[in-house]
């Protein structure tokens, strides 16, 4: 193929004369990225906290540094090589100081993979033989669980719906209101649904005090407000809004106007974010349960304190197969509405 | 239609300018009877849409004074908006409709402003309003369609549907921006029919916005020109001769302006080309 | 037009009436309604939830509510700002948890999310690895983390950071199958056409067309493993998670307070910049300069989060990953 390149110039003009000239990044922006580089390189050194070192001869570096230090300097040279801007190789680096700084930062460490796997023997050993009768055993706790989810579901959907109205410009009174509601919902977002549950089980004691699954629902009912608001005010920032347009023109009020116009195009995907919710319950009601907010979580809890291990399999197996039971569930339920 | 009666719409030196600082009407003096229908004419970002919109306050006027009926319009106040909205029934280039809820539905909307907001939230609509919403299917013969979902619906049905619902209002005046420019040339004289004997029948001030001259001239009781946000013609249909219209678009006609005539069952003076535009 | 039904008779002759269209039943929805009803009120006796607790919640509500408010606002001693700082570190913990378990899931659900797509593997190992996936994602984070990470990695950041990477690698994995799978096949075809080999493909018609929505879903899943990293550290995988439960404990309500404000912000502050670059990262760069920069320098842009005009964009999905079930 190659010998044919020489036959195929043209015979116009110098060969390549009107080729454009590649365009390379400036000098001086690498030489910019060559000193970011070096600032973290000594950056590395000095914080390295391995243990582990490569000896090259005269001086031996610690493995993790010349392991980051080969990636940035490597980014560096791929990046002149490639001509690729240096907004990109910066970023590139930037994610390599980040790595740095979290790993070393919660001791980033593989070796007990090999070390230390024999210490996951036992709990392998108990997973691997489920003690299938626990499952029926605790189907009472299974009954709470999914009732809770469809309570917390139903609660914060709607909740959710009314603030992902409020939040979008679109069908927000004033664009205040909407900054305001986008604003809360952020707040309502950041907190974990394990804060909640912690918050809601303090508040009004927890299965312990016999109220486990009451601050169970709460916690998953703020839980679920935050991903549909959020969720749901994005699909309401980008509807047709020529249908608003038209009934705002026939005179409708804000709400008829949502209620008429907006609603209608919003309800297949809010549907789908109700049923991907009830999954993410029913797995969060796991989590709740550990922190005392009643349904099979707690039960979980128990168990891992008398460290049976087949009878958590057991239940960890149920539970797989009743999310992947609602996932096929609202996986059909959805293709009929749309 | 003579001076002595009151205007159906009256512009007074109406100026608007967008927040940008685009300045969309300049100085707009005019005056609508009742019961014409008006045809308004112009290139694109002439101003034809801003003047429509800003009868029905979608678009506020920022000085001047704007009168609809008895009533000045105030793009301020919410609720006079409201009121004055519910008696100007407004149809759209890209119909507007909701596609997923029924024709009925769709044209209940324009009974929005005539029903309690706690009726329209449950979508229990009064038995008059539906009523209603069906008499305004039948005068556009698209009733049989009252249960399907809008979006399956044929473009000029959609249209139709589109003016249904504003004439579920009960409106005095109907704005009409750019209703055919999506539609192919037989379905946009048919609806610019129904709009015409709509307007024969119930008296029903109307306004519309057209690309296409033919259409104009041959539908509209007068013709209004509109060249950056002024207004440059204004006369009766008879007036809006060669000569004038390429006045209002500052250059001579081409095929684009005068095509899309289909004949239908008028005279066809303009000959068919037929498809010789419109996709 | 003036409305009054009795006129009907008179304006219409009887067969006009007659094209009326017959209701269309609604038997089905009303049922459904009626069903999903009696399921909620089952739901609510069901879960056992005792209300009569809710009448001394609004009292508690605003008593410790009041405490933590104190909390956040007393003047800020040595003391004071000691809590402060400790939730901080522990909250930082819990980012660095978080990213580096996205990380290691982003690093092995690049390869899986192409062994996930139909449209670049053969079956076989598509449903084995679709398989695999799912299974995966049914399995809440929290359970990786006691079965095997715990057990082999003892109580600490690691094992958390590990059961995120775990966990992460399913979602993403499916995400970024579904990105490849939604590529426009105009380019493959042809880099197919020209005799390109699967790798080739690959790399010059399918990366440069998916990255950037790889990327976004890679920060997207970021933000959701601050949140479970939280989630993580109750068992006692470090983190904020651990800190919370121990003040919950001990009832301390003016920390809650403190740890609930650094959560709120950190967790925003994180959320904004993450935000902030999948837009740029989708939508291009305002003007000028490189289409790609996952560059860190933050930057403020509040209310970007929306992400303008998705419909517009060609990759509105990776914008904000919706995080669908397979």
């Amino acid at each position: 193929m190659s010998t044919r390149v020489e036959e195929r110039r043209t015979t116009r003009g110098e060969p390549g004369s009107q080729r454009p000239v590649r365009p390379r990044p400036s000098v001086g922006s690498y030489l910019a990225l060559l000193a970011v580089a070096g600032v973290l390189l000594v950056l590395f050194v000095r914080t390295t906290t391995s243990t582990l070192s490569l000896s090259f001869g005269l001086f031996s570096v610690p493995l993790t540094v010349s392991i980051a230090g080969v990636l940035v300097v490597a980014v560096l040279a791929l990046g002149w090589r490639l001509r690729t801007g240096p907004l990109l190789v910066l970023g590139v680096m930037a994610v390599i100081a980040t790595c740095w700084w979290a790993g070393s930062g919660i001791g980033f460490t593989l070796s007990p993979l090999w070390e230390d796997l024999h210490r996951a023997r036992p709990v392998v050993d108990g997973f691997l033989n489920p003690n299938w009768g626990f499952i029926v055993r605790v189907w009472d706790q299974w009954v709470v669980t999914i009732a809770m989810a469809v309570v917390a579901t139903t609660v914060g959907c709607l909740i959710g719906l009314l603030l992902a109205l409020g939040a979008s410009p679109v069908s927000s009174p004033t664009t205040w209101t909407s900054q305001l509601i986008k604003a809360a919902n952020s707040v309502v977002r950041s907190i974990p649904d394990i804060g909640y549950g912690l918050l809601f089980v303090a508040m009004l004691g927890g299965t312990a005090g016999g109220a486990g699954p009451m601050a169970g629902v709460l916690a998953l009912v703020m839980f679920n407000i935050g991903i549909v608001a959020k969720l749901t005010g994005e699909t309401i920032d980008s509807v047709d809004l020529g249908p608003v347009e038209a009934a705002a023109a026939s005179g409708a009020s804000l709400a008829q106007r949502n209620r008429a116009a907006v609603v209608p195009q919003i309800l297949p995907g809010f549907f789908s974010y109700t049923l991907y919710t009830f999954e993410l319950n029913i797995r969060a009601s796991v989590v709740l349960g550990i922190v005392g907010a009643g349904g099979v979580g707690q039960v979980i809890t128990v168990q891992l304190s008398h460290f049976s291990y087949s009878n958590i399999s057991a239940i960890m197996i149920a539970l797989v197969a009743v999310v992947l039971a609602v996932d096929y569930l609202s996986l059909t339920i959805r293709r009929r509405l749309t | 239609m003579t001076d002595s009666r009151p205007a159906m719409i009256s512009f007074e030196s109406v100026d608007v300018v967008y927040p940008g600082g685009v300045r969309g009407l300049a100085d707009v003096d005019l005056r609508i009877d009742d019961g014409e229908f008006i045809v308004i004419v112009g290139l694109s970002g002439a101003g034809k849409s801003t003047l429509l919109r800003a009868v029905n306050g979608l678009v506020p006027y920022t000085s001047g004074t704007l009168t609809v009926g008895d009533e000045v319009v105030d793009p301020h106040s919410r609720r006079r908006l409201r009121r004055l909205r519910s008696r100007v029934g407004m149809i759209f280039q890209s119909f507007n409709l909701v596609s997923r809820i029924s024709v009925l539905h769709n044209v209940l909307v324009g009974r929005s402003s005539q029903t309690p907001t706690w009726r329209s939230l449950l979508g229990w609509y009064r038995p008059e309003d539906r009523e209603i919403a069906f008499q305004s299917l039948e005068r556009v013969g698209i009733v049989e369609k009252a249960y399907v979902r809008a979006s399956t619906l044929s473009g000029g049905q959609q249209q139709r549907v589109a003016i249904a619902r504003a004439l579920a209002q009960d409106p005095e005046v109907l704005l009409a921006d750019e209703p055919v420019a999506s539609l192919d040339p037989p379905t946009a004289h048919q609806v610019l029919q129904d709009l015409r004997r709509i307007n024969r029948e119930l008296g029903i001030t109307t306004i519309v916005n057209l690309h296409h001259l033919d259409m104009a001239r041959r539908y509209a009781d007068r013709v209004i020109g509109m060249r950056g946000g002024r207004i440059v013609f204004d006369a009766p249909v008879e007036e809006a001769d060669d000569a004038a219209v390429e006045e209002i678009y500052q250059r001579s006609l081409t095929a684009d302006d005068v095509a899309g005539s289909v004949d239908l069952d008028r005279d066809g003076s303009d000959g068919g080309a037929p498809g010789a535009q419109d996709r | 037009m003036t409305s009054a039904p009795q006129s009907t008779a008179r304006r219409f002759p009887e067969d006009a009436l007659d094209r009326r269209p017959v209701r269309p039943a609604r038997t089905g929805y009303t049922v459904g309604m009626i069903g999903f009803g009696i399921l909620f009120i089952a739901a609510v006796a069901a879960t056992g939830a005792d209300f009569s607790r809710l009448v001394d919640f609004p009292r508690n509500f605003v008593d410790y509510t009041s405490l933590m408010t104190q909390g956040v606002l007393q003047v800020p001693d040595a003391q004071v700002r000691g809590y402060w700082a400790a939730s901080l570190d522990a909250m930082l913990e819990s980012v660095k948890i978080a990213w580096i378990g996205t990380v290691v899931g982003a690093l092995f659900s690049l390869p899986m999310g192409f062994l996930a797509a139909r449209t670049m593997t053969p079956l076989p190992i598509y449903a084995a690895v679709r398989f695999v996936l799912s299974f995966i994602r049914a399995v809440p984070e929290i359970i990786f983390a006691i079965a095997i990470m715990l057990p082999i990695f003892g109580l600490g950041p690691m094992a958390g950071a590990l059961a995120l990477g775990i966990s992460s690698v399913g979602t993403l994995s499916k995400l970024i199958s579904e990105a490849v799978e939604s590529v426009d096949p105009g380019p493959l075809e042809s880099a197919r056409a020209s005799g390109a080999t699967r790798v080739q493909v690959v790399r010059w018609a399918v990366l440069p067309q998916v990255l950037p929505e790889i990327i976004a879903i890679w920060l997207y899943r970021f933000e959701v493993n601050i949140r479970a990293s939280a989630i993580l550290g109750v068992l006692g995988a470090g983190g904020v998670g651990s800190l919370l439960s121990t003040l919950f404990d001990a009832r301390q309500w003016e920390r809650i307070g403190i740890t609930l404000v650094v959560i709120i912000v950190v967790t925003i502050v994180v959320d904004q910049i993450s935000g902030w670059i999948r837009h740029r990262i989708i939508h291009g760069v305002p003007k000028g300069g490189s289409a790609d920069d996952p560059g860190d320098d933050p930057g403020d842009d509040p209310g970007d989060e929306a992400g303008a005009d998705p419909a517009a964009e060609p990759g509105p999905e990776a914008d904000q990953p919706t995080e669908p079930t397979r």
